[in-house]
């Protein structure tokens, strides 16, 4: 169920009153944003692809159903449109065969002393680490651990069932543990450095 | 214990979603099993990383921008729901509509040469004049399909009305092209 404030900006900017869905952008952007940034992996492409987002909403309002969280529709129309993107982009994964490249390595021996340089450090392993999944599954990574959704409330927004969401979640993890295990492998057991920095 | 029993024992106790028996279960499992542990370890980490991961903000111009191009869309929008019979394929329907209305010029033309052709005089001045028209009406009709395409975007009944005009204009023409045939009889 949608909050009413958020229900009413709805019904005005069908109305026509297109401040009332300004009030919707700067509700939502964040959330739009972060979850581009963390399918697509560059800032340019999330910030493009949030507009799109936007847009799609705004043109797609009469569909809206109000008895739907509308942050959840929203990342619905996010979702695909960032599964698209990459789909388009013909991304060649990165097999669990090959060896992780240098740059994807999550140990650092320089010493970051800054909390914010942390961070965005961080942030930037973990999306290398993102980038290896497959689109589905990203998306499925990124809805439970940057927004808290639940399997049934990822399954909504995804548009499939509860338990393939459990299994894509559960494949996802094995994966990227693999990637951990053999980045520790390779540069000795420092796995935990990253997570002890912040 | 098969190891995918034990691996969903791992997941599920990641997503809380094991009873406090299979808990320990589990422990007493990964007590003697090194390997079991080091994946149950990895899987932590995994789970750790990506709880502790931060939330990337919006740039402060993306709201101004999607609020532009919205006051953009809407701006074009008007315009759209005062035609929305107007269609491409209308165009189309229309352009075809104009090619109907110049047949009978062609079957004009083709019934003066046919009957000119006993007098090389007659068929040279018929063939002339023809030729003239004929250059003459495809000159306006690119003119004319220009003027309609560059008005559809802005206003596609416009550029519809401009082409039903267009069999009056090649009529028009037709006759000014005979009067002048007329007065060449006539000197």
């Amino acid at each position: 169920m949608t909050d009413p404030i958020i229900s009413q900006w709805v019904i005005s900017t069908q109305d026509g009153d297109q401040d009332a869905f300004a009030e919707i952008v700067y509700t939502f952007q964040d959330a739009v944003y972060n979850l581009c940034y963390r399918m697509l992996g560059e800032s340019t492409e999330a910030e493009d692809a949030s507009q799109e987002v936007f847009l799609r909403a705004y043109s797609n309002l009469h569909r809206y159903d109000h008895a739907r969280g509308f942050k959840t529709w929203l990342l619905t129309i996010a979702s695909n449109h960032c599964i698209d993107r990459l789909r388009k982009r013909r991304m060649t994964y990165i097999s669990i065969d090959e060896p992780i490249p240098a740059t994807l390595s999550l140990a650092s021996d320089d010493p970051l002393p800054e909390q914010a340089v942390l961070l965005n450090e961080r942030g930037a392993r973990v999306q290398k680490l993102l980038d290896e999944l497959a689109p589905d599954y990203r998306v499925a990574v990124v809805l439970r651990y940057w927004y808290d959704y639940s399997y049934a409330e990822i399954a909504d927004i995804m548009e499939t069932t509860e338990s393939a969401i459990k299994s894509r979640l559960h494949r996802a993890r094995r994966i990227l543990a693999q990637k951990i295990d053999q980045r520790g492998a390779e540069s000795g057991d420092r796995v935990g450095s990253l997570l002890e920095e912040g | 214990m098969t190891s995918e029993r034990k691996l969903q024992m791992m997941q599920d106790a990641l997503d809380g979603e094991l009873s406090p028996e299979a808990e320990r279960e589990l422990s007493t499992i990964l007590e003697t099993d090194t390997e079991g542990a080091s994946q149950y370890n990895h899987l932590q980490q995994v789970e750790q990383l990506l709880q502790a991961a931060p939330h990337e903000r919006a740039p402060e111009r993306l709201a101004v921008t999607i609020m532009a191009r919205i006051a953009q869309a809407a701006k074009a929008q008007p315009q759209a729901q005062t035609n929305p019979e107007i269609t491409e394929e209308m165009m189309q329907t229309a352009m075809q509509l104009v090619t109907v209305a110049a047949l009978p010029m062609l079957v004009g033309a083709g019934w003066m040469l046919l009957n000119a052709q006993t007098d090389p005089q007659l068929l040279e001045s018929v063939l002339y004049h023809v030729s003239v028209l004929f250059l003459i009406m495809m000159d306006v009709m690119q003119v004319v399909i220009e003027r309609a395409q560059a008005l559809y975007v802005d206003d596609p009944e416009l550029a519809i009305a401009l082409l039903a005009l267009m069999p009056n204009l090649l009529l028009a023409l037709v006759e000014e092209v005979l009067g002048m045939n007329g007065q060449d009889e006539e000197s």
